[in-house]
């Protein structure tokens, strides 16, 4: 009596295990694809597609739920496997986006910086040919007088 | 006589009709979603990208798949093989739009990185010491 009880909970168990049927791959991918956009930077950059994907993985879910083994859960399954990756490349096209536009204002930053630094060299230059042609012009009148000096004591 | 006639007709339209309402009638596949899909993946170049071809060349054969099937009389396959198709497609637009501006970040970056290098102020040592 106590082993056909104990038989009756196994058969029990064993059944219900075959009930729960395995997940076909297209799903289980599906899955991944989208927990992994999910918890990623799409969840941020891209959160329109990122719920379109999980609109898609509710519509394979649920085709699971209805008919286990038909080709409808696999093609919305794929599909669904599919948004998430689009979510996740709408993401990175973002991060890309957002970084040509830092190297564009660090670009002109930087011309600017240049633009800056070669008129402050230009006006140093400037200021040191005056000085020179300052010191050239004393030292020739000077040379001048001193030479008239010779000639007038010759 | 005529009645006869008449009479005759009537299994033949009967066949007619039924095979109507089966669908016998294979209503054209709408493959111009995805078709599109897969022409605009060609465009941006998908082509060349290696990830994005990938999903351009799954897009094609889940195209000529669909056809197949519905050639088959499968139409309701057909229809979710379409969609595979226009998702594989309008993954690969995505990706390749992707790699472009990878590449066009990356120059951007590079050509900040030259302009700095190009025009890095000169470092005066002193005379008579040695690095």
């Amino acid at each position: 009596m106590k082993t056909l009880r104990y038989l009756t909970l196994l058969a029990g168990i064993g059944s219900g295990l075959s009930c729960a049927a395995t997940a076909p791959t297209e799903l289980t991918q599906a899955r991944t694809a989208y927990q992994r956009a999910s918890t990623g930077p799409a969840s941020k950059a891209a959160p329109a597609e990122v719920h379109v994907a999980a609109l898609a993985l509710a519509k394979a879910e649920k085709s699971f739920r209805d008919d286990d083994d038909a080709f409808k859960t696999k093609d919305l399954a794929y599909v669904a496997s599919r948004k998430a990756m689009l979510a996740e490349a709408t993401a990175s096209i973002i991060a890309q986006q957002k970084t040509q536009a830092t190297a564009q204002t660090d670009f002109q930053a930087t011309q600017g910086n240049i633009v800056d630094r070669q008129q402050k060299d230009l006006t140093q230059t400037r200021s040191a040919l005056d000085a020179s042609q300052r010191e050239a012009a004393v030292a020739a009148d000077k040379l001048a007088v001193e030479t008239a000096a010779r000639v007038a004591a010759e | 006589m005529k009645n006869t006639r008449i009479m005759g007709l009537i299994p033949c339209l009967a066949v007619m009709a039924t095979l109507g309402a089966t669908g016998c009638g294979h209503a054209p596949l709408k493959t111009e979603a995805s078709t599109s899909a897969i022409r605009a993946a060609e465009e941006v170049g998908a082509g060349n990208v290696p990830r994005a071809s990938l999903h351009l060349q799954l897009a094609k054969e889940g195209l000529e798949n669909a056809k197949k099937l519905s050639e088959m009389g499968e139409k309701e396959k057909a229809d979710s093989m379409l969609m595979r198709a226009e998702a594989d497609a309008e993954l690969a637009v995505a990706l390749s739009h992707e790699e472009n501006e990878k590449t066009e970040a990356l120059a951007a970056v590079e050509r900040v990185r030259k302009l700095r290098h190009e025009n890095a102020p000169m470092k005066h040592t002193p005379e008579g010491s040695h690095p």
